[in-house]
């Protein structure tokens, strides 16, 4: 290794940029090599093993002997899946005697759809896919997802590679144009193919600058990916190291500059551009979107009233009093309330009471001090509500996110009824009855009521018709609207038919003003609440720049959502962590419905060709940008190939249709052609190196994002070449590539042997004369735990999911309303190719195994070994939780033998016999333990923390 | 005579070193041990640091930059022509009003630096500070610059300072990770972990967030129901099966250092939490921090942790103040008179308590501390002055502050004209911060360096020139 890295080194030439370095390597055209003979004859089972036992037979080395079945089976489904075997396809294979067993189970596993899903995920690392679009709020991408089902499916059915290209480069220009007709709509798998170009992180659209970051970053990525080159590095200079020109760079940047963003959807603006529509193709496909709809739509109304079920039984269980609270919340003021237990349902009005008395705020209930009654939130010392300057708000039935943005609130009021008072009031004020405390003059005299009569002395008026008056049908009380100006209006009750007198959200917006007090620092919010039933709530609001004050009486939550914080953070006994998870998801099936829906529109992220004149933008005029910079235009480009491959800096020709009428049209196409040709030298070298690398855990070329001269070039040039000639003449079919791989010796060699002579003389196994081990990647540590406990939810295709996060992280990244819709259940168990991807949080277990959430392209993952991996593996949740089922699946499939247990557990981990030595120290652990089932779970916890489960051997 | 730099780009015997680092570096990654003390290449006092990052963006004008003539013409329009591009310009063109500063300014110390009444404990430390003004960043938007002042580039992707540190100089605390972020305990900031994030660099250089809830770091604690005894219980067992497999791939030095990682997990369980046990610190401690304050307590917690983590031999801690953008950040576009207040006094204690507080243990000559926002801020707002007004983003305009290590104490660098508008003179980019903040820790900017998408990648990206001025070395 160190040699021929050296020795390329020295062989380079000078750095100065030569036109013509086409000759040399990588740029030189890919040649079929001749088969290399070797020593002896018997070892090699395809021509693979020849360019291998070749370099090896050049050192003297010798391979290592065929490994094991059982190793050979768990090698192939982790390989080609990244799922273990189930122990009965391990068995089926095992009991495979005849001769073509092992070329039969490469067959099978690579048309297994799981296929797929494993190495899909290595192309949307490529691809920087991700489902947000990064920055600040990190907005959604709601439609990207498609884009990992078109990867998924097209590696499935083996869709030839020049194809794939093709359709991710120019998926909008592909159809021929032969009349002067209309432009013929791209099949919508292209168009979906097409995400490829958008999937970079954008937000904030800023005009040119935007669009030159874009384009250049289209450049790169394509070139890095397809091309195996760093392109990028000739963006504000001459590359430092290979021969690509800053010139070359804009010259293939121009082929992306009659590209048509879609403008952003209303309220997207934040985003960099928008979907258009792109039916759902693959078969089956607009149906199961269909079911999916379905399905979602009844779950959210079935959860609904199942989540109200189990909170009943909470309540019952924890004996949570209802009661009232007021509250602050929002910036300055932390989130703290208080909260007093009392019976609110009977039928009486109360009272809650804010009053402020030369800067310190006291709180009311029903005329007592709140304080003395304790609260839930620690030490109130009314410090928090100092923060409230300048109200700009004062609202019924309303409540905001902190942000000053309003929110519906659960607001059923059946009597809400404030008053304002422009002093403090003393607590034997507060203590009198509602009515007597109403009779006190104030500023400002508001009622909210949904059991009342507008208008008394006639029929209640239409729906939206402004009200003047109103009685209140339980108390009697009678009250007009002080404000002409501000009159409420005639409703109903959300969703329901009840009528309701309904205050705007900022109806008592303007009356701030006279709010003075809240500066002054003398004043006193009185809230009153009648408490007819169980399922009242009433909030009342003053607030301003993100923060607010609150009173409200919420008797079905128990005040302030305290059962509801009591599930969240599990503190409670009562409630099993089943209990709450079921809840949590029951809860977020509603709550994260319309977010699901909306990604189940027929859209995609794609983009297309200017329609150029007369309707759009034609041909801009390309330019050099001087050191890269956007505002800073150079010399004037055409559109062309690399010099390096080509050997000029010449246009390249782009084939318009035949009546010219499409000038802006066909330049990607170009690209693309150009990309995907086999007189290209790099496309195939660079693909045919991304699956070595992936299966042998280091490519030919050790930088397989970069054949340039920093890569130290291929340690099997023509190994290299001889791969890249077998896909391109083999349709360009992956699949064919993966065979070839796979059946080889070099592929089934054993992974453990010693050999010391090879070992001082290829420390590294470059030259492949054993099977090297590697770890496991992120996705498929997770896979392989959900296969093991045997919970893992097979389903394919469709709609990000949201596994359990350890302790609520995703809300301390959210930027306004949490987009990880959490779930509990069997969709959050399905593979990790479908986790949402997003931007600003990536999964602690997922990141901690060195998974990224992408910003760019990945070409390569590092296998790094941290503390952190052991505290997520042995402590974190997910282990915790899948050891039960694993323990009970063991359990099942054994006698009562502490034996037949161990042994079977060590069978379905690590999908291989146990040994003697094993089942013996194993079992005298378990003996040591009293209770078996716990005894069981400490089995599982220990085999899912073996480095063994954690490695491809 | 030839820089190193231009050596190792045009010549032969520099493509030979540039080939053979590359090796070295890729064994690193490979190797085990990522988090193996390293030498510095520069002999530099400090060994840890600590960067206080202010989200939002810190006016300057109404901190450390004491603009006279700004206050002069308040209400009036900014006299003179101004090189300034992008939206700034877009503002300047438009009818607007300069706003003096609603503070007062006074001197402090030996240096007679001014600093504005909101700091006034701050000022206290002015004679240990070093300052530099009018720093310029590629963006002025909150995500980009965020990113730009924390991880060198305004697009994600990149590795933040503290993971170059630490991927520079590994650690000394076996039993903590290498870099720790204490973010607010109200939120997260812009971006969220993309500003403690490891980019390109492996995954084990990612910053990793103290929690202010529960365990202090992501799954501390056992699994429900797993004592200590029945831990080792099967950690023990863990461990044969772990050292049997190790066994069988003797030259696989990951599967040593993942039985290696296993102990100290295991250690972690115990130290971390203790580490950040606060009630190990005296009453006056708690005091000094502000612990008994509700304005100061938040930012004086993450003070204190830093100062205890820095003790114990954490490389790099970064503290945020602010969450996102809105109330609770420095993010003043309206009433800079009424929030700058707020904000200040969040920290103002809590920071001069961390200097006093490392300086009385004698830490402070080796701790780096710096101040930082992700930019300045406008010294007008559009249209004519009323209300409340407030201040927009200025990517020209940022303020910094260092202390400690070889930081040449009381020492100011660049300058902003008079309206705190932009760089006086020279700019200052921010890059020229980055590869002087290497500088402090010993790191050479030039040398650190990891080959990523076919560049040598640095924090600088393209190099930055160090401010010699502001090191004592």
């Amino acid at each position: 290794m160190l040699f021929s890295r050296l020795g390329l080194c020295i062989t380079l030439s000078l750095l100065t940029i030569e036109l013509g370095a086409q000759q040399e390597w990588p740029y030189s055209p890919v040649q079929r090599p001749e088969i290399p003979a070797v020593a002896v004859e018997d070892w090699a089972i395809n021509d693979v093993d020849r360019f291998i036992q070749a370099r090896l037979d050049s050192k003297q080395l010798i391979p290592t002997q065929t490994a094991d079945k059982p190793t050979l089976v768990r090698r192939l489904y982790l390989d080609l899946l990244g799922l273990p075997p189930s122990p009965e396809e391990q068995q089926s294979f095992l009991d495979d005697t005849s001769e073509d067993a092992y070329d039969n189970l490469v067959n099978r596993l690579l048309d297994d759809p799981r296929y797929g899903e494993h190495w899909a995920r290595y192309w949307l690392d490529l691809a920087r896919y991700a489902d947000t679009a990064g920055y600040e709020g990190d907005p959604d991408l709601p439609y990207a997802w498609r884009y990992r089902d078109y990867v998924i499916d097209s590696l499935n059915r083996d869709k030839p590679y020049d194809q794939f290209i093709r359709e991710q480069l120019a998926g909008d220009e592909l159809v021929d144009i032969t009349g002067a007709g209309e432009l013929p709509n791209p099949p919508a798998e292209n168009l979906v193919a097409l995400t490829f170009l958008r999937l970079a992180p954008f937000t904030e659209p800023r005009g040119d600058e935007s669009r030159h970051e874009m384009l250049s970053e289209m450049t790169t990525t394509v070139s890095s990916v397809f091309l195996g080159l760093t392109v990028g590095c000739a963006k504000c200079h001459d590359h430092k190291y290979d021969p690509i020109p800053t010139k070359d760079f804009y010259r293939m940047k121009a082929f992306f500059a009659t590209v048509a963003i879609p403008p952003p959807l209303r309220g997207d603006g934040f985003q960099i551009g928008g979907p258009t529509t792109a039916e759902f193709y693959r078969e089956g496909e607009e149906e199961a979107i269909e079911r999916e709809r379905d399905r979602l739509n009844e779950e959210a109304s079935e959860a609904q009233q199942k989540q109200a079920e189990l909170l009943a039984d909470f309540r019952t269980r924890l004996q949570l009093n209802p009661g009232f609270g007021i509250q602050a919340f929002g910036r300055g003021f932390g989130n703290d309330y208080f909260f007093d237990q009392f019976t609110v349902t009977d039928r009486l009005p109360h009272t809650t009471a804010i009053t402020a008395d030369n800067g310190t705020w006291t709180f009311y209930t029903d005329g007592q001090l709140s304080a003395e009654q304790g609260s839930l939130a620690g030490a109130n010392e009314g410090h928090w509500y100092d923060g409230l300057e300048q109200p700009e708000y004062v609202a019924v039935g309303a409540a905001t996110n902190g942000s000053g943005d309003f929110q519906t609130a659960a607001f059923n009021g059946k009597l809400a009824h404030v008053m304002v008072f422009d002093r403090a009031l003393t607590a034997e004020q507060l203590n009198q009855p509602w009515n007597e405390i109403s009779k006190l003059e104030g500023l400002k005299f508001w009622l909210d009521a949904s059991d009342l009569d507008a208008n008394p002395a006639s029929d209640n008026p239409a729906v939206g018709a402004p009200i003047t008056s109103w009685r209140d049908k339980v108390t009697g009380v009678e009250l007009k609207s002080v404000d002409e100006q501000r009159l409420p209006i005639m409703s109903t009750l959300p969703g329901l038919s009840t009528p309701a007198v309904e205050f705007d959200d900022d109806f008592l917006k303007g009356s701030a003003k006279q709010l003075s007090f809240l500066t002054d620092e003398l004043g006193t919010i009185v809230t009153v609440f009648s408490s007819r039933d169980s399922d009242e709530s009433y909030i009342f609001e003053v607030g301003g720049q993100g923060q607010f004050i609150t009173t409200f009486v919420n008797p079905e939550a128990g005040g302030a959502g305290r059962i509801e914080s009591l599930i969240a953070n599990g503190s409670s006994d009562e409630i099993s962590s089943q209990e709450r998870e079921l809840y949590l998801d029951l809860a977020n099936k509603a709550k994260y419905l319309d977010q699901h829906l909306r990604r189940l529109q027929p859209r995609a992220m794609t983009l297309r060709h200017s329609f150029g004149p007369p309707y759009e933008p034609g041909v801009p005029t390309s330019r050099v940008m001087i050191r890269g910079e956007w505002d800073n235009p150079g010399e004037v480009v055409e559109p062309g190939f690399l010099s390096a491959i080509t050997g000029d800096q010449d246009a390249a020709d782009i084939r318009l249709d035949t009546f010219k009428r499409w000038p802006t049209r066909s330049r990607r196409k170009a690209l693309a052609d150009w990309i995907a040709s086999k007189d290209n030298p790099l496309t195939a070298r660079v693909l045919v190196n991304r699956l070595w690398y992936r299966h042998f855990g280091r490519g030919i070329v050790e930088t397989t994002s970069d054949f340039g001269n920093l890569s130290g070039g291929p340690s099997h040039p023509k190994l290299l070449d001889y791969l890249a000639d077998e896909l391109m003449e083999h349709g360009w079919s992956l699949k064919h590539i993966h065979r070839l791989i796979c059946n080889s010796s070099t592929y089934r060699q054993q992974s453990d042997l010693e050999n010391a002579v090879a070992e001082k003389v290829d420390p590294e196994n470059v030259l492949l004369w054993k099977f090297p081990i590697r770890r496991l990647g992120a996705e498929v540590v997770r896979d392989r735990i959900l296969s093991a406990s045997g919970r893992l939810n097979p389903k394919s295709f469709g709609l990000p999911i949201f596994p359990p996060l350890p302790d609520g992280i995703e809300d301390r990244v959210k930027y306004d309303n949490s987009k990880w819709a959490t779930q509990f259940g069997p969709e959050g168990r399905r593979r990790s190719i479908y986790i949402y991807q997003q931007r600003t949080l990536n999964m602690p277990l997922l990141q901690t195994f060195d998974a990224p959430v992408c910003d760019e392209s990945r070409p390569r993952r590092r296998a790094s070994t941290t503390a952190l991996q052991a505290l997520a593996m042995y402590n974190g949740p997910l282990v915790s939780m899948e050891v039960e089922p694993f323990a009970k699946r063991v359990i099942q499939m054994s006698d009562d033998s502490s034996e037949s247990r161990v042994a079977n557990a060590v069978r379905l981990a690590l999908c291989r016999e146990p040994t003697a030595q094993e089942v013996q120290e194993l079992g005298d652990y378990y003996q040591t333990m009293d209770d078996e089932f716990q005894a069981m779970l400490s089995i599982g916890r220990i085999l899912f923390n073996t480095s063994e489960f954690l490695y491809l051997d | 005579m030839y820089s190193r730099r231009s050596l190792l780009a045009n010549t032969l015997n520099g493509l030979g070193l540039l080939a053979l680092t590359d090796l070295l570096q890729a064994n690193e990654d490979s190797s085990s041990k990522p988090f193996a003390p390293r030498p510095q290449h520069l002999p530099r006092k400090a060994k840890r640091c600590i960067f206080l990052f202010m989200q939002g963006g810190v006016s300057q004008m109404d901190s450390f930059e004491y603009k006279p003539e700004l206050n002069r013409l308040h209400g009036q329009r900014i006299p003179g022509s101004h090189d300034v591009r992008g939206e700034i310009q877009g503002r300047i063109s438009h009818p607007h009003s300069l706003i003096g500063s609603p503070f007062q300014f006074k001197q402090y110390g030996e240096s007679k630096r001014y600093v504005s009444e909101l700091f006034p404990k701050i000022a206290g430390h002015v004679d240990k500070l070093a300052f530099i003004h009018g720093i310029e960043t590629d963006n002025p938007n909150h995500g980009p610059s965020t990113l730009h002042v924390t991880t060198g580039s305004q697009f994600p992707g990149h590795a933040s300072v503290g993971s170059w540190v630490t991927y520079g100089l590994g650690t000394e605390n076996d039993n903590m990770p290498a870099y720790m972020v204490i973010q607010d305990p109200r939120g997260a900031p812009v971006n969220g972990a993309h500003t403690w994030g490891n980019g390109f660099l492996p995954a084990a250089y990612q910053g990793t967030l103290l929690r202010n809830e529960g365990t202090p770091i992501l799954n501390l604690d056992s699994p429900r129901g797993v004592g200590s005894k029945r831990q080792r219980g099967e950690l023990d067992q863990l461990k044969k099966l772990n050292q049997r497999y190790s066994d069988r791939f003797p030259h696989a030095t990951d599967l040593e250092a993942r039985i290696e990682s296993y102990e100290l997990a295991y250690r972690m369980q115990s130290t971390a939490p203790e580490l950040v046990d606060l009630s190990f610190e005296p009453e006056h401690i708690h005091k000094l921090y502000g612990l008994d304050n509700p304005k100061t307590a938040g930012f004086g917690k993450q003070c204190l942790m830093a100062r205890r983590l820095a003790e114990s031999g954490v490389r790099y801690t970064m503290l945020i103040h602010g969450v996102q953008i809105g109330g609770n950040s420095w993010d003043h576009h309206g009433d800079v008179k009424g929030r700058m207040v707020r904000q200040s006094a969040e920290v103002d204690t809590p920071v001069a308590a961390l200097l006093t507080d490392l300086q009385q243990r004698d830490m402070l000559k080796d701790t780096l501390v710096v101040w930082a926002s992700e930019m300045g801020r406008t010294p007008f707002a559009p249209g004519n002055i009323g209300g409340t007004p407030g201040r927009d983003h200025n990517k020209y305009g940022l303020v910094m502050w260092m202390a400690g290590g070889n930081v040449k104490a009381g020492t100011t660098i660049g300058g902003t004209d008079d309206f705190s508008l932009r760089a006086a003179e020279e700019p200052i980019h921010i890059r020229n911060v980055h590869a002087t903040l290497l500088d402090l820790m010993g790191l050479d900017d030039e040398l650190l360096r990891y080959l990523h998408a076919g560049r040598y990648r640095r924090l600088t990206d393209i190099g930055g020139e160090i401010l010699h001025d502001m090191i004592d070395a």
